[in-house]
């Protein structure tokens, strides 16, 4: 299926990424400029210049990646996924990142899950982008974001969720339409561009799904969900 | 030295902040929202308020007026240090100058620590 | 005594002492309001609750001897949460409140309650111009203090002509025929269903909207600046 997008979309993706990139190159450059200011290099805390780094370059790959997916339909092959794996893989990949957010991050993957047809590289990027987001804005300290996935008659649903206050649709519909026109589209949610959110949403889009609001026990998020495969059955 | 509420949304930056603040010797409280940053302030008097705009919930104008609306901080300097850009940031400046008691308008992505220092200092000299 | 219950709308809300905070509140049957929030400590007063701006809540209170009553309870009816997730919307909103605050220091209708339910609204939609709320907003309060300008006839008492171009007599605050004015009949279709309180959304979906607001501004806020306490 060829995507299809305005050019308009793309610009605004484009600029909510450019907004979101300030905060990690502004913590490298202040991170060095400390060491420099009181002339003892060990203040600088290089785990936090390399967490930041990563993150960066996440979400620009995440974005390229998405923009392939969408333009260049060779690229979107489809695939038996084990969504629980993945959310492991995501968790490790994350929690550096939460430690230095102070969120505990909670993987809930109970029970078997048959593997979805998804872009392995894509649907991994999402997740990851999902996830740096929503961990960067989280305002609460020493709270967690959960990884989860569960079944639902309309297929498997995976996502992050967190303790949000109620998120609606409309919030979410606003929030899209939003995107790369306000500083803030998301402002329940993030106090950046949340670009790493619309990031999640396009490459998920190139794969015939999408991010909707959520609800997974008592937290709310942002989830998808992905149709299982047919032909490969986990006994 | 001068007590320093700092409302910064994100963490890695609040760390550094923090850090190079108590380098130089001031006492900070750190928040990450607006709530938290008025609830400080019944422990906790700053001399100088240095704080971000683009917030998660409510945004930093609504913790300026609310800031504003007790007698005991009206007259706090409040230095705003936001990514928001210049060209975003200038239909706001007679407002936080005038209404908000906004001593500074910083544009964060390139406000050097030392730069900022300098200001806090001379804000909190008063 | 007797305890009332109306919708409100916040104006402003300043510390008392210790631990009560002083409301000012926009209801549309006892025009403004004055009551003491009693034990409204600092950590619950502050945005949240049911007596958060941009916020309809209803109120139970009960009248003071005095100026000041007593508010006794409060339920959030509607929050207008969208507003603050944009600063300059924010801004906006406050200047608005502030503005509202100065033009019923009189005894206000209910028709002012409206007005500031109407601009919460508009806030609240991101798909109205702030600049249209503005000016959308000015021209509400020029209707309501008896203020609109003649949209129907120019100096000569003559009917506004459609294929006429016109300029604004401040002096009369009514248009005069001029070859080289500056004001078309959709200037004058543009400003006759402002005042008549069209909301603003019905203004943005008018043809040249933005441009038209733009071209109007000076007029409205020259008017106000006139007629409105500031």
């Amino acid at each position: 299926m060829q995507a299809h997008r305005s050019q308009v979309g793309d610009i605004e993706l484009l600029r909510s990424v450019a907004e979101q990139l300030k905060t990690p190159l502004a913590v490298i450059a202040r991170q060095v400029e400390l060491g420099e200011l009181a002339g003892d290099m060990r203040l600088v805390d290089t785990a936090a210049i390399r967490t930041q780094a990563t993150t960066a370059l996440t979400l620009v790959e995440s974005y390229l990646l998405g923009l392939q997916l969408l333009y260049e339909q060779t690229e979107l092959i489809l695939e038996p996924v084990s969504v629980s794996s993945m959310l492991v893989d995501v968790a490790h990949e994350l929690e550096s990142f939460a430690r230095q957010y102070n969120t505990r991050l909670e993987l809930r993957i109970a029970g078997r899950y048959e593997p979805v047809m998804a872009n392995h590289r894509g649907l991994k990027a999402a997740l990851l982008s999902l996830g740096y987001a929503l961990l960067e804005g989280y305002p609460l300290q020493n709270h967690t974001l959960t990884l989860a996935v569960h079944r639902t008659p309309h297929g498997i649903v995976t996502g992050v969720y967190g303790d949000y206050e109620k998120l609606t649709n409309k919030q979410w519909r606003r929030a899209l339409d939003l995107q790369g026109r306000a500083q803030q589209p998301f402002a329940a949610l993030t106090s950046g561009s949340g670009a790493g959110i619309f990031v999640a949403q396009t490459i998920l889009q190139a794969m015939t799904t999408r991010l909707r609001v959520g609800k997974h026990l008592n937290q709310h998020g942002l989830a998808t969900t992905l149709q299982s495969s047919q032909q490969l059955q986990f006994v | 030295m001068a007590n320093i509420l700092l409302l910064e949304p994100d963490n890695a930056l609040a760390n550094v902040y923090v850090k190079a603040l108590e380098q130089a010797g001031h006492n900070i409280a750190c928040c990450v929202a607006a709530e938290e940053a008025l609830s400080v302030l019944d422990d906790f008097m700053p001399h100088v308020v240095v704080m971000e705009l683009q917030l998660t919930g409510h945004n930093g104008i609504e913790f300026l007026h609310e800031l504003r609306s007790y007698p005991d901080s009206q007259n706090i300097p409040v230095i705003v240090n936001t990514n928001l850009a210049p060209a975003a940031l200038r239909p706001l400046l007679e407002v936080l100058d005038r209404d908000l008691g906004v001593r500074a308008c910083l544009y964060k992505p390139r406000t050097t620590l030392q730069r900022l220092m300098r200001i806090i200092a001379e804000q909190a000299r008063g | 005594m007797k305890q009332l219950v109306t919708p409100a709308i916040i104006l402003s809300r300043t510390d008392y002492g210790e631990a009560d905070r002083i409301l000012t509140l926009l209801t549309p049957e006892h025009g403004k309001l004055t009551l003491l929030a009693k034990g409204v400590r600092r950590i619950k007063s502050k945005l949240a609750g049911g007596i958060e701006l941009f916020s309809v809540s209803e109120i139970t209170f009960i009248k003071g001897r005095g100026e000041v009553g007593t508010l006794v309870s409060t339920r959030l009816i509607k929050h207008y949460g969208h507003i603050v997730g944009r600063l300059e919307r924010t801004m906006l909103g406050y200047e608005l409140i502030k503005q509202l605050h100065k033009a019923t220091e009189d005894e206000p209708e209910a028709a002012y309650f409206t007005l500031a339910e109407q601009a919460f609204e508009a806030l609240d939609d991101a798909s109205v111009d702030s600049d249209l709320i503005k000016l959308w907003f000015a021209m509400q309060l020029l209707r309501l203090g008896g203020h609109t300008p003649n949209l129907q006839s120019d100096m000569a008492g003559n009917r506004l002509d459609v294929a006429a171009v016109y300029d604004f007599s401040f002096d009369n605050a009514t248009f005069s025929s001029n070859p080289r004015g500056r004001f078309t009949a959709n200037h004058i279709k543009f400003l006759r269903l402002g005042f008549e309180g069209y909301p603003p959304g019905a203004l943005m979906c008018i043809q040249g909207c933005r441009q038209l607001v733009q071209d109007t501004a000076a007029l409205v806020s020259t008017m106000t600046a006139t007629y409105i306490r500031r």
